[in-house]
């Protein structure tokens, strides 16, 4: 296992567990090519949608160009339920599409009093805080949509919507993700304004965080099944060549000497062959950013150490439940229960300062 | 563990092209469904064409995919539907991004089924070795992703293999992995040593010979399951009889780790009897005399070292209806030659066949509902004009209807109860269970099609006894390939898969049908004719002896023990 440490529990993991409706996704996908879709319910409750499609999609598809798509297959539609080619297909397409949104949310504002009384409890390990100035305003959040793979004989794939304060990349509760609703966008509204600076900076040590992860609970596995492996693999050609060394047969030692030697590679090859099976290999991709303006209240609040002070702005969002987790000044990772260095107040986690007793080694000023 | 970097680098990338909120909201939903299931939910079956694929079957690609990890020995009994099920592992690791670069190894008869298969259930369109890509530039060919095709004959030549080897493929399927049961031979090496990481080995008789057999299958797919050669043999084969094994429990244990075998009666599949009639007419005279004249023509051709494709075509038309024949002697107007000019004068003169009133009377004896099969449209058409004049309620089904009109005949031969005849092309895919009658009105020399035509009602599904009858003309090829087939070595009471058994053991790896069309090229006469033809059953005969003793033998050893 790498050093990478698994993510606090307070990062938000943020896609609702439920599936979306095939149908409703094939029906919305298609009406997006030209088609004129109606979705409604067939007499066994489950979702059907009719669709006329212009020609060239039709032709693109391999459909007739009145179409009744179903979940599952029955006379007169085209199932469209998981590993259907016509979901295949949309979802290829539309999963390859890369880009952003800028948006406005339409979320009810949250309530000045909760982020004072929450700003108020907001503790350092090791500094004292005052609660300073409090101030609505609109916020940009970036909500970061990533696929993530884990493949060794096994693979694992997970799709996840890092979100971030766009200014100081501090983590927001996952109740904000889930009332953005992404997946139906009905909480947003498409804004023509340029894209916000994004502190993009604090996302590849979360992906690679998240990753760590997503191969953590993997590991033992896959380990396991090559160790078990690797020893019958290495146990068969160590008998072999012990056959061949004393086998009753009384060889030419020239020729015992070569088939010990094809035997010895062979196994060097059987062996890397494992390795290379059993590696367990990790990627991310990422695959869409919406940028989104949030009512949010702002919650100045005053951060002493020793001599040396700093102001930190703290955010409680709309829906959330909580402000707003830090981002570590170290690591860029969210510091949960966050300490300071004496010198310049750095933010850091528990994981770039374990201790948050006497003097701090702060990695950011690099003593 | 390998984690690929992330970089800022790929945020900004993306921050270049806007989308609107209805890209954003398709984008949600397409990665959430596209990374949403785990092996409990099958992806595959959903994805395959016209397959209904049996509850075995599923779980024995559920057992693949979880328990053996997709290095697997699937060796169900003939007709169980093995390529379906590696099918199903295919699309299932194709589907979840797991096989991007696949290999499908089959003796040289069966690349052109596979690649069929492929297309038709799975939509994926196999490439193969035969392919001017691959002439072309072999290492471009065999880098691209998707999936390879190899005939074993080709795959492991001195030249191709080591192409095969050094390629990386995340499955490769070998198809009658017995071909590859011997250590020794260039098969076993060219598949030990190919990289992959799933390695799928199909055959229903792993077992032919000897237990060694099973051992070299076993070891291709986990080196040191069943310890080294020696060792097995000193703990599980017995010296008095090499064919049954010793500590059968822990075989059996060790067989679990890698091996499927589905078996008929542990599936509960069990299909009514069918009973198989030939009906042999006597000709007309002109139409004796126009099958004497293609013959003729067919010799012609033959002395000359020309034309044994249409040689074939003409025979079997030949023995189908004098209106296939005169359909493809007008086309060929460019030939000529005393041959030619005496087969189509023949052609004029036969107007008329026996067989049309002996099939009218066949469809009226079993109530106006049968199914049958041409494998010409100009007899179609002939067989159509005979039930108009007979008043005989039909629907027909050919290659050249779109699958609308297919499907509506099909259905109006459901619902009405009438006859349905057929191309072999026009029925293909179908179901057709509520027809217990199939009359093959003219008989392809490749026993397996007619085995097609017969599955086509004789299948799950299938409640009453099913009839089959085969029309031949007396003194045709048909005829004595019937006789060989059916009257001397009762071929077609073999369950369904095992034909395909039998005629995969024949030594000479020729097709019948170029068999066939040799006997009548080469001889002489009638008797020579004659003589080929019992050759030919002696062979066969040979051969299915050959497969009932393995079969014996696979039951014997692994009983109903690894079903999925």
């Amino acid at each position: 296992m790498t050093s990478l440490p698994a993510l606090p529990t307070t990062l938000p993991a943020t896609l609702p567990a439920t599936l979306p409706s095939p149908v409703r996704f094939c029906a919305d996908a298609l009406a997006r090519d030209g088609a004129l879709v109606e979705v409604a319910n067939a007499a066994d409750g489950e979702e059907e949608a009719l669709a006329i499609l212009p020609s060239a999609l039709a032709t693109r598809l391999a459909l007739q160009e009145e179409v009744q798509v179903a979940s599952a297959a029955r006379t007169g539609a085209v199932a469209c339920g998981l590993g259907t080619g016509l979901l295949d297909r949309l979802v290829d397409e539309r999963s390859s599409l890369r880009g952003y949104v800028v948006a406005d949310a339409e979320l009810a504002a949250p309530r000045a009093s909760q982020a004072e009384a929450l700003a108020a409890r907001f503790a350092l390990r090791n500094a004292v805080v005052d609660v300073g100035a409090v101030r609505a305003r609109n916020e940009a959040y970036a909500f970061v949509g990533t696929r993530l793979v884990v493949e060794a004989d096994d693979r694992d794939e997970a799709f996840e919507v890092l979100a971030l304060c766009a200014s100081d990349g501090a983590a927001p509760d996952s109740a904000l993700v889930a009332a953005l609703a992404l997946d139906t966008t009905s909480a947003l509204r498409g804004a023509h304004r340029a894209l916000p600076a994004v502190r993009a900076e604090v996302l590849p040590p979360r992906l690679r965080a998240r990753l760590a992860a997503l191969a953590g609970a993997h590991q033992d596995n896959v380990a396991r099944r090559h160790r078990r492996d690797h020893e019958r693999v290495d146990a068969y050609f160590h008998e072999l060549i012990y056959e061949t060394r004393t086998g009753r047969k009384q060889r030419d030692p020239a020729a015992v000497k070569a088939r010990v030697e094809h035997l010895e590679n062979e196994r060097a090859a059987k062996l890397a062959e494992l390795r290379a099976r059993y590696t367990l290999r990790a990627r991310a991709t990422i695959v869409f950013a919406a940028v989104v303006e949030v009512p949010t209240i702002v919650v100045d609040v005053r951060v002493r150490r020793r001599k040396e002070e700093r102001v930190l702005s703290l955010h409680l969002p709309s829906a959330a439940r909580t402000l707003d987790v830090p981002a570590c000044d170290g690591c860029l990772l969210p510091a949960a229960r966050p300490a300071v260095c004496d010198d310049k107040i750095h933010l850091l986690c528990e994981r770039c300062a374990p201790s948050a007793q006497g003097r701090l080694a702060c990695p950011v000023c690099g003593r | 563990m390998e984690i690929a970097d992330v970089t800022t680098g790929d945020v900004t990338a993306l921050l270049r092209a806007p989308m609107t909120l209805v890209d954003l909201s398709l984008a949600v939903r397409a990665h959430t469904l596209a990374s949403a299931a785990t092996f409990t939910d099958l992806l595959s079956p959903q994805s395959l064409a016209g397959v209904d694929a049996h509850t075995y079957q599923h779980d024995t690609v559920r057992r693949v995919l979880r328990v053996l990890r997709g290095r697997a020995l699937l060796a169900d009994e003939v007709g169980l539907g093995k390529t379906v099920e590696a099918i199903l592992v295919l699309r299932e690791y194709q589907l979840r991004g797991m096989a991007r670069r696949t290999l499908v190894i089959a003796p040289p008869a069966l690349v052109p089924q596979w690649r069929g298969e492929l297309l038709a259930k799975a939509g994926v369109q196999a490439a193969t070795l035969d392919d001017h890509a691959f002439e072309q530039d072999p290492a471009a060919f065999l880098a691209r992703d998707g999936v390879v095709l190899a005939s074993l004959a080709k795959a492991r030549g001195a030249k191709v293999a080591p192409l095969l080897q050094s390629a990386s493929w995340d499955l490769v399927v070998v198809d009658e992995a017995h071909h590859i049961k011997k250590q020794s031979t260039l098969g076993y090496k060219l598949v030990d040593g190919l990289k992959s990481r799933f390695l799928l080995l199909l055959t229903a008789t792993p077992i032919e010979t000897s237990l060694e057999e099973l051992y070299a299958l076993v070891t291709l797919l986990r080196p040191g399951q069943l310890t080294t050669a020696s060792a097995f043999k000193a703990q599980f084969v017995d010296k008095s009889d090499p064919t049954s094994p010793k500590n059968r429990e822990r075989l059996r244990q060790l067989l679990g780790d890698v091996m499927v075998r589905n078996t008929r009666a542990a599936c509960g599949l069990k299909l009514p009897p069918r009973f198989v009639t030939t009906a042999v007419v006597e000709p007309l005279a002109a139409e004796r005399a126009l099958y004497d004249r293609v013959v003729d023509l067919v010799r012609a051709d033959a002395q000359a070292a020309r034309r044994t494709l249409l040689g074939t075509t003409l025979l079997l038309e030949a023995g189908s209806s004098p209106d296939a024949v005169r359909a493809t002697l007008d086309r060929a107007t460019a030939l000529d030659g005393p041959a030619f000019a005496a087969a189509r004068e023949a052609a004029r003169a036969a107007t008329q066949t026996k067989k049309l009133e002996q099939l009218v009377a066949l469809v009226r004896a079993h109530g106006g509902h049968a199914l049958v099969f041409t494998r010409f449209r100009a007899t179609l058409a002939a067989i159509e004009r005979a039930f108009n004049d007979a008043g005989v309620r039909h629907v027909v089904v050919s290659g050249a209807q779109s699958a609308d009109e297919k499907a509506l005949a099909v259905e109006r031969f459901r619902e009405e109860r009438c006859a349905l005849v057929s191309t072999d092309v026009g029925a293909e895919g179908t179901n057709l269970q509520h027809c217990n009658v199939v009359v093959s009105f003219d008989v392809p020399w490749n026993p397996m099609l007619l085995e097609q035509r017969i599955g086509r009602v004789h299948r799950m599904g299938q409640t009453r006894d099913v009839h089959v009858y085969n029309l031949a003309m007396k003194g045709s090829a048909e005829e004595k390939l019937l006789d060989v087939l059916d009257r001397r070595l009762h071929l077609f009471e073999l369950v369904v898969g095992e034909m395909d058994m039998v005629l995969g053991n024949l030594a000479d790896d020729r097709d019948l049908e170029e068999r066939v069309l040799a006997l009548y090229a080469a001889s002489k006469d009638e008797a020579e004719i004659d003589r080929g033809f019992d050759a030919l059953a002696a062979e066969i005969g040979a051969a299915r002896g050959t497969y009932e003793n393995s079969k014996k033998l696979d039951d014997a050893v692994f009983g109903e023990d690894f079903a999925a």
